[in-house]
């Protein structure tokens, strides 16, 4: 049996086909979210890597930001759920998930099983997002992939103590002028993002393993910062951005399966 | 429609029309309208003196005008009230009573004296230490306070007489709120949270006497009916109110009922009635005394998160939805200690900032479908 899992981000779409619930036949990630054609697009190479068409595809899942506006979804289930159960799949000992996105951040706490115990998400406010990133980068006229690799030719990081993104952009450029290196601000940048997310992280309470997922993940320089915030081991999901959808491909096998007992 | 229908769409209408609601009730009675801010004012007194109380906290507007006395971190019933307040929404209130509830609420009277000079506004101190016999007392003196100034208003006197009736009337009406939310948790499909929401607000705009004889005609006519299956998630809310509308219609789309709560606009209204005493200002004193669980009022002994563990288990509710009013100090000061007695209590919660101008819905809606999930699990 093939299900779809789909997660409609504000910055990115991502999809994944999975077979019987356990083994991943097919993904793709579009870096263009809700209210683009990066949902539709996502279908559709998803559906090719398979080499398979809608009809192959027993249920489909979508999660995420734009989960409600999927057509041809057969459910639509809430992020958190979904990240919770991808990164289970993924890493089984998991206990505590941040999933720093695009615009948002959650720290999700799961049980052995991957369900969810206990959640917390920013309020609307940019801190500590993927958004925050990419502002500071425009400022320092590099890539958003770049800053993790700047951050890591840093001597020494200049406390950026902002956390609201537009006051942030002018410390960084007040830092720059007075003569700071580009990478000591960037280690900065990246400290303060971990310590926005930390303090959200302290309200659930960070049990190990702590894993770390979404696009920003892949930054070796915010992941770094976050160990030494919490003073604590963390991983990363070994496909960050793929994990929701993941996550929402086993949850289409799981209501399958249930509906199937359910008639037997 | 049905007689429950029908009590409920003119609940609903009451809700949505104070300003309609105050105007008929001058226009039948000749009598005056008082507003009362949040949280802990006894209308009693107002009541007594023969006129409208109206409960003043916020509703739905754009703010405009309130950001020249208000900062942008101020909660948004406060936005709100200062808005209609500099909007003339107010102009049918003979006069404002003002508890100073908390640090926003400390300066309100002030920009309210300065942005309407012609309507009296009528500050009042509720004391912290509440429980001792000075509390009492003190309590007493600031409602008799209030009634001399409510007199010169209207040139008549209130009698202590006129204030027993009224304190009996407000038990009565306390007591048949109380009936009702319990009655409404075996009607999870009719009392929906928006539904009960109406109820609540109701109260805040017509006379208590009114109010009661509606909601014990409610009761009487849900006891009548098969208690219904409910499959959804009960839940307790707590926190200073559940609106706006939008938040209640999602709580139902995402298969809520609010079985109890400790809303400072719900229940912390109507759980602790006014003992017995030969001076009807002492009753009221003694109501505050009695009276626990708001993060508006002292508590050192922090009962609120046991309270709430009492609520659960009485009503074998699935969780809490914690709804945090956002920029409200005191709430947010209680939350720690409530947060850690679910915890203990191994109650699953929930924390939801809202704001009663609700600009987006996403993030709302993502937690309380998350959260749904999440009791759902729980069951499996
Ligand atoms: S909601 Fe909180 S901050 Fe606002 S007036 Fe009420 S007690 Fe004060």
């Amino acid at each position: 049996m093939f299900t779809m899992g789909i997660d409609i981000g504000s910055t990115s779409s991502k999809a994944a086909i999975m077979e019987d619930g356990s083994k991943i036949v097919a993904s793709c990630v579009i870096p263009f979210g809700t209210g683009t054609s990066g949902p539709q697009r996502v279908i559709e190479d998803v559906l090719q890597a398979a080499d398979m068409n809608r009809d192959n595809i027993d249920y489909i899942v979508a999660t995420g930001y734009g989960r409600r506006s999927i057509p041809g979804a057969d459910e639509q289930i809430s992020e958190i759920t979904c990240h919770a159960r991808g990164v289970h799949f993924l890493l089984p000992s998991t206990r505590t998930i941040i999933d720093i996105g695009g615009q948002d951040v959650k720290v999700i706490r799961v049980d052995e099983n991957g369900a969810v115990m206990n959640f917390v998400m920013n309020e609307k406010c940019a801190a500590g997002t993927g958004r925050f990133l990419e502002v500071m980068a425009r400022v320092l006229e590099c890539k958003v992939d770049e800053l993790s690799m700047l951050s890591n030719q840093a001597k020494q990081a200049v406390p950026i103590s902002s956390t609201c993104t537009v006051f942030a952009e002018s410390e960084v450029i007040s830092q720059l002028a007075a003569g700071n290196s580009r990478e000591d601000v960037v280690a900065g940048i990246h400290d303060s993002v971990a310590r926005r997310v930390a303090s959200l992280g302290k309200r659930v309470g960070l049990v190990p393993d702590v894993v770390m997922t979404g696009g920003v993940a892949q930054n070796e320089g915010v992941v770094k910062a976050m160990r030494q915030e919490l003073k604590t081991e963390i991983k990363t999901s070994p496909l960050p951005q793929l994990t929701g959808a993941i996550g929402a491909a086993l949850l289409a096998y799981q209501k399958v399966q249930k509906a199937k007992q359910a008639n037997d | 429609m049905s007689k429950v229908e029908e009590i409920l769409s003119e609940l609903g209408y009451v809700a949505h029309h104070p300003a309609r609601m105050v105007e008929q009730w001058k226009k039948e009675t000749g009598g005056k309208a008082v507003g009362i801010m949040p949280i802990h004012c006894a209308e009693e007194v107002v009541h007594a003196a023969g006129m409208l109380p109206v409960g003043m906290w916020g509703g739905q507007t754009s703010i405009s005008l309130a950001p020249e006395y208000l900062q942008s971190f101020c909660c948004s019933i406060m936005k709100a009230v200062m808005e209609f307040t500099m909007s003339g929404a107010y102009k049918n209130l003979d006069a404002i009573i003002c508890p100073e509830t908390c640090d926003t609420l400390r300066v309100i009277p002030l920009m309210m004296r300065k942005a309407i000079p012609q309507t009296p506004i009528i500050g009042v101190v509720l004391p912290d230490n509440r429980k001792i016999d000075a509390g009492i007392k003190y309590t007493a003196a600031e409602y008799r306070s209030i009634v001399k100034q409510l007199e010169q208003i209207t040139g008549n006197p209130v009698k202590d007489e006129d204030l027993q009736n009224s304190v009996e009337i407000y038990n009565e009406h306390h007591a048949a709120m109380m009936e009702f939310f319990k009655v409404a948790v075996d009607h999870c499909d009719i009392i929906t949270p928006y539904n009960r929401h109406m109820v609540i607000k109701s109260s805040y705009f017509m006379p208590k006497e009114k109010h009661t004889v509606l909601v014990k005609a409610l009761i009487d006519e849900l006891i009548k009916l098969q208690p219904s299956q409910f499959k959804g998630h009960k839940v307790v809310v707590t926190g200073i109110m559940s609106e706006p509308d939008e938040l209640l219609e999602m709580f139902g789309k995402y298969g809520y009922a609010i079985v109890a709560d400790d809303l400072a606009q719900g229940s912390r209204q109507f759980r602790t009635p006014a003992p017995a005493d030969d001076d009807p200002y002492i009753r009221l004193g003694k109501r505050l005394a009695n009276f626990e669980g708001c993060s508006c009022v002292y508590d050192p002994e922090k009962l609120r998160g046991k309270l709430l563990k009492q609520l659960v288990d009485e009503t074998q509710a699935d969780g809490v939805v914690v709804l945090m009013m956002k920029f409200c100090d005191p709430e947010e000061y209680d939350y720690p200690f409530i947060k850690q007695d679910l915890e203990e209590a191994g109650i699953p919660h929930l924390y939801l900032e809202i704001e009663q101008q609700m600009e987006s819905s996403e993030q709302v809606q993502t937690r309380l479908q998350a959260f749904a999930e999440l009791l759902e699990e729980r069951k499996n």
